[in-house]
């Protein structure tokens, strides 16, 4: 029963699908194309979507629980969807984007494995529970501006003003410890802001929210060789949530009964307070640093760093240029990742994983970006 | 797993209904259950308790009174008082001479008051005297201090007879006291201030949140998240008292500092909400708990969302509504006794279960396998009907009329069933004592021997009543062994009837209208029926106590003469029953039906004697044959016979019992079935009775025609003698049945059960099964409706008139109401729980 709880968690992130959705939709638009045209206008269409889960597979924390559960106590999802006119450095476009960060203690991802696959559990055995999930949806209109300001140096600055689509933020705390090798007691509170309760199956219910965000960028073109780039997304950022439906509650083993294979399954017992509270947060600011160096052959190196949050690493890219197109090919070693990107004037790919097999995959990366000129 | 749970519930409820049922043929409605408590006292007395907790700090022998108040505000009388305890906790009675009015708990301090200081670093210097180890000169965090003035109220609208209210003194609740008095008090005004307060702090229910001692890390393990969010909201108040002379916080000045305004207008100070707000997270931080309530985001958001520097809480309905605390102690019974009760049915051998078993077993050993009671009857029955004149030896068809009273049962005749044994009678001032010895008599074809000594009225005695003293009896039949140590047989004629030893004719025309039965016995079970066969018990029961039946004879209303028919106006055990086991259990049942009277008088059916049984049955016989010239069919209710001819070669076929003994005497073949006849001569039934009884009819006997079985016909019986039925769909039994036991579970109070039946007729009745405990109780109830269902829906209720209905064929569960406002959902989550919802956003889930 608590594993089930705790599963829906992640299985929320799952479920609803952000990461294809979105891109579903805007390449519809796309290829539908404008009737208009300008040769100093373009239509673009950017997805991004990255995906990392650190204990398991992001199949098995997306609710399946089938692969077994290393180190680690985070996963993420960060997905955004650009749509819109680009006019000389001007911009305005449509965003939707889905951010989620889950920080868990490792012995909660364990409990779960072993109890959703009916694990036999070391008698004594103590287990912290604890899930901080924060995750939102929002939509909205980003104005920006790109430009060199010098020849060297350009800059980038993004403006978003977002309306809320989705919320789910919270924590739940306690801990477990094991009766038997089939029986373990439980208890733990949890206090929730949603849309639709994950745990107490709460009516849905709309949150009404509104904000803002600002990104920025910078790319300094040091010499001939070396270049600089910084990319600060959501450098500030404030959403104000309206009444928010948001459940505090206690939980304890309760009742116990024994499946037909012997295992543990709870009748759980659960006080708790259904309300609404209005209150504001701020997105979690991801920076990314490139230092890139270009080679005698036109070919070129690139270190970054991407900080999201709760996971930072570095990753090198080695970059081949062919007339208009480069193929670069990505290495992610903290992450066992590698990857390749394929750059055009009007098109960039990017598709970074650990593993080609989706369902045990813990990092995925996922990018496409198409620059349609008009006129 | 609910579901599975109730329905199992109701299974047991079934169970006992059919056990109180069984006992009385079906028992009856009409006897009204109002769901008392067992045991309970005056009914006209308030039973009202009023408890909580006193929390600045905990306050420790802390003075609380209870004040009824009028409508001004003035204290009317003092209706109550305790001491609190060394968690803060008290409990009071509001005596007799409560009125109704609003009344004002007042908690103080006396010379031994002490409080818990919860202000951090500390509560000033210590001046009480008190022994202070670590820091003699400081009320540190934690430790108890005498404070030098303590005043807290808390205010409630009324309270009803049966309630427990729950109310907590704090300074909040003290706040919203204030608030009240500065309007003409009524129930809702006292509501409404309560409710003004509790929506200012976020929520939190001020009268029944209880706060706990909050510089006790044990106390904070075990609360939940609102009960340390309102201690660390009392304790917040400390901090902002100004020290008195002994640098200790002045927790009156505090407390009227906070409550002069708002009393006046209703508003709050923003900043002063501020900082209470500050001081609870302070105190919170000390002890290391965060808020996981959102109480505290809650104030947070008041307080920035105030206008004009200050805040007007409305009162929202639903907050603090006692109603909700009701249904909250309503589902935490149902959740307590359930999860015990349930685990004693998943546990054979556990009280609840053993004891039922018990009381089921002795019900059905006493009032179905009644061999031995028959036998007791029917020994004062022929001491009744023919020793008391003594002389109704059948000495060679002699009846001899002296005051010689036969002494062997081989001389009187057999009518009473009796087939060996001797009686005897002795005199003394009067009245005569009779001893029937190592006597066997036969009752209903079963065998049962008797001991019994009886004393009979003195002769010549005219009396309506005729008492029959039964000093002792033991009787002994196949299923059970019945010794009865004390007992009565009283007999109500409306007509005195004259004693006469020597001429029993006097009391043969007497009319006996009601017999009472009345016995101290002990019954030992000795053999159950399985499947209608008859075993030795392996565990047989014990029963000890008093059997009491009363009956009411019918009146031929023909002849005007008594008959043998009777039925049982009300019968009731009550005594100890126990099994070799060692488990035992002290019960009482019940079953009564007091229409009994009138329905012998008049019963639902009686057949007029002279009809036929064609009459009665719809043109059927009771003997009848049928001739063809293939086949011949005879049959009666005790025997048939087919024959049929099918071809020259073979034999005429036949079925009946007899086949064999035909066969053997008559083999074949034939050319006919006339033939066949011609051979063995004409058809003669082995057995033809004379006289038939046929139950819920009557005796029927055969004409003097001859039957003519050479071709198609009947015998016509006639009705010689009627059976009355008293009850059937048209007129059915209106009575009751009622169990009460007492069960002890571990780690709970001694529980009375009460069990109850009822029926309007054939096809509706109502159960019901009660558990009493302390002043609270929680009703279960069904009702069966339409024919062909055990129980169509199952109510749950309790004392405060709760009512959640479960419909026991689809598991459906209603919402949860009081006086059928709806106070909490109740719905089924994904994985089987329930969870309840209350209206003030309240939820549970078990």
């Amino acid at each position: 029963m608590v594993a089930l709880r705790f599963s829906n968690y992640f299985y929320q992130l799952h479920r609803k699908g952000r990461i294809i959705r979105p891109f579903l939709c805007g390449l519809l638009l796309v290829t539908a194309g404008p009737a208009s045209a300008d040769k100093n206008q373009r239509l673009g269409f950017e997805i991004h979507s990255f995906s990392y889960s650190e204990a398991t597979s992001i199949h098995s924390i997306g609710g399946h629980w089938e692969d077994d559960v290393s180190s680690g106590d985070k996963a993420l999802t960060v997905d955004r969807l650009y749509l819109g006119l680009l006019h000389g450095p001007f911009s305005i476009q449509y965003v939707q984007r889905y951010d989620a960060y889950y920080d868990y203690a490792n012995d909660t991802a364990r409990l779960l494995y072993q109890t959703e696959n009916k694990l036999p559990l070391k008698q004594g055995d103590q287990y912290d529970l604890y899930i901080s999930e924060d995750e939102s949806a929002s939509k909205g209109f980003r104005f920006g501006y790109s430009d060199w300001l010098r020849d060297d140096f350009k800059l980038s600055v993004y403006f978003s003003l977002l309306e809320l689509t989705d919320l789910e933020q919270g924590e739940l705390k306690g801990s477990a410890s094991v009766v038997d090798s089939n029986d373990y007691d439980f208890s733990f509170y949890s206090d929730v802001v949603y849309e639709e309760d994950p745990l107490y199956e709460r009516g849905k219910e709309n949150v009404y929210g509104r904000g803002y965000s600002f990104d920025l960028a910078m790319h300094y073109l040091v010499n001939q060789n070396w270049d600089l780039g910084l990319q600060v997304l959501d450098l500030f950022s404030k959403m104000k949530v309206d009444d928010a439906p948001f459940t505090t509650a206690e939980a304890s083993s309760g009742t116990k009964r024994f499946d037909e294979d012997g295992y543990v399954v709870f009748d759980p017992v659960v006080t708790g307070f259904e309300g609404y509270k209005s209150y504001s947060f701020e997105y979690n600011t991801q920076t990314h640093v490139v230092v890139g160096y270009r080679l005698k052959n036109s070919d070129s190196i690139t270190l970054q760093h991407h900080d999201y949050y709760n996971l930072d690493f570095q990753e090198i890219n080695y970059i081949q240029r062919f007339d208009e197109m480069e193929l670069a090919w990505n290495l992610i070693p903290e992450l066992n990742a590698i990857g390749f990107s394929i750059r055009t004037p009007s098109l960039k790919f990017i598709l970074n994983t650990d593993n080609l097999d989706y369902d045990e995959m813990k990092y995925l990366q996922l990018s496409f970006q198409y620059y349609l000129t008009l006129g | 797993m609910m579901y599975y749970k109730l329905n199992q519930f109701l299974l047991v409820l079934s169970t006992l209904i059919i056990v109180s049922a069984c006992g009385g043929g079906g028992g009856g409605g009409g006897r009204s259950d109002d769901g008392g408590l067992v045991g309970g006292s005056d009914p006209g007395a308030m039973q009202a308790q009023v408890g909580g907790n006193a929390v600045k700090g905990i306050v420790i022998k802390g003075n609380v009174t209870a004040i009824e108040l009028d409508s001004a505000g003035n204290n009317l009388r003092v209706v109550g008082t305790a001491t609190t305890d060394s968690d803060g906790g008290y409990n009071l009675t509001l005596d007799s001479s409560y009125q109704g009015g609003p009344i004002e708990i007042v908690v103080s301090n006396g010379p031994e008051t002490t409080m818990v200081c919860d202000v951090v670093p500390d509560c000033g210097d210590r001046t009480d005297g008190l022994t202070d180890s670590n820091d003699p000169l400081v009320n540190n965090f934690g430790e108890e201090y005498k404070p030098a003035n303590l005043f807290m109220t808390a205010m409630l609208g009324d309270a009803q007879n049966g309630e427990t209210i729950a109310i907590q003194v704090t300074p909040y609740t003290h706040m919203a006291a204030r608030r009240a008095k500065s309007a003409p008090l009524t129930s809702a005004s006292i509501d409404s201030a309560n409710s003004e307060v509790s929506v200012l702090l976020g929520g939190i229910d001020i009268l029944r949140t209880s706060p706990v001692d909050i510089t006790n890390p044990a106390s904070l393990q075990n609360a939940n998240a609102f009960d340390i969010i309102y201690s660390g909201l009392a304790a917040a108040i400390a901090k902002q008292a100004l020290p008195d002379p002994n640098n200790q916080p002045d927790l009156n000045q505090a407390l009227d500092h906070l409550s002069r305004s708002y009393a006046l207008n209703g508003e709050f100070d923003s900043i002063a909400l501020q900082l209470i707000l500050d001081n609870t997270i302070s105190v919170l931080k000390a002890v290391g708990v965060t808020d996981t309530s959102g109480i505290l985001d809650s104030i947070r958001a008041a307080v920035i969302n105030a206008e004009g520097g200050s805040i007007d809480p409305q009162p929202n309905p639903n907050v603090g509504d006692s109603d909700v605390q009701k249904t909250r102690l309503f589902l935490s019974d149902l959740r307590t006794w359930g999860t015990v009760i349930f685990q004693e049915l998943e546990s054979p051998m556990q009280a609840f279960d053993t004891q039922v078993e018990l009381v089921q077993t002795a019900a059905d050993a006493i009032l179905n396998d009644d061999i031995a009671l028959e036998a007791i009857s029917a020994g004062v029955d022929v001491i009744v009907e023919t020793g008391l004149s003594g002389m109704q030896c059948d000495r060679g068809n002699a009846i001899a009329f002296d005051d010689s009273p036969c002494t062997d049962f081989i001389d009187y005749d057999t009518n009473h069933g009796f087939f060996t044994g001797t009686v005897t009678r002795s005199t003394s001032n009067g009245s005569s004592t009779y001893t029937i010895s190592n006597a066997s008599v036969n009752v209903a074809g079963k065998v049962a021997t008797l001991d019994l000594v009886v004393n009979v009225p003195a002769n010549e005695a005219l009396l309506s009543t005729v008492a029959v003293a039964i000093e002792s009896a033991t009787a002994d039949s196949e299923f059970d062994r019945m010794v009865v140590s004390n007992g009565s047989v009283t007999l109500t004629s409306p007509n005195p009837v004259l004693i006469n030893y020597f001429d029993q004719r006097e009391y043969e025309d007497a009319r006996i209208t009601m017999t009472v039965l009345a016995l101290d016995v002990v019954i030992t079970q000795k053999k159950i029926l399985v499947n209608g066969i008859p075993q030795v018990a392996t565990n047989p029961i014990n029963y000890a106590g008093k059997l009491d039946v009363t009956a009411f004879n019918y009146i031929d209303p023909v002849n005007g003469e008594g008959t043998d028919d009777f039925i049982p106006g009300s019968v009731a055990l009550g005594g100890a029953v126990s099994n070799n086991l060692g488990d035992s259990v002290s019960f009482d049942f019940t079953l009564s039906i007091p229409t009994a009277a009138a329905d012998v008088v008049n019963p639902a059916r009686l057949l007029p004697v002279g009809s036929t049984y064609a009459d009665n049955n719809g043109g059927s016989h009771l003997s009848a044959w049928t001739k063809s010239v293939d086949e011949f069919t005879y049959s009666n209710p005790e025997e048939y016979y087919s024959y049929w001819f099918n071809n020259e070669s073979v034999n005429v076929s036949v079925n009946s019992p007899y086949t064999g003994y035909l066969e053997l005497f008559h083999p074949g073949p034939y050319a006919s079935l006339d033939a066949y006849f011609n051979e063995t001569g004409p058809f003669r039934p082995l057995v033809d009775p004379f006289e038939i009884s046929i139950d819920e009819q009557g005796l029927y006997t055969r004409g003097s025609s001859v039957p003519d079985y050479s071709q198609s016909g009947f015998i016509p019986f006639t009705l010689d003698e009627a059976y009355p039925v008293f009850y059937d769909s048209t007129k059915p039994p209106i009575g009751s049945v009622g169990l009460q036991f007492s069960l002890q579970f571990a780690g709970l109070p001694e529980t009375g059960v009460n069990i109850t039946g009822s029926t309007t007729d054939f096809e509706q009745g109502l159960g019901a099964v009660t558990l009493s405990f302390g002043n609270r109780m929680i009703r279960f109830s069904g009702s069966k409706n339409n024919a062909g269902q055990d129980i169509d829906s199952f109510d749950i209720t309790n004392q405060d008139g709760v009512v959640l209905t479960v419909g026991f064929d689809k598991g459906e569960f209603s919402d949860l109401s009081i006086n059928g406002r709806v106070i909490a959902t109740v719905e089924e989550l994904s994985s089987g729980v329930m969870k309840v919802s209350y209206i003030d956003g309240s939820f549970e889930i078990f």
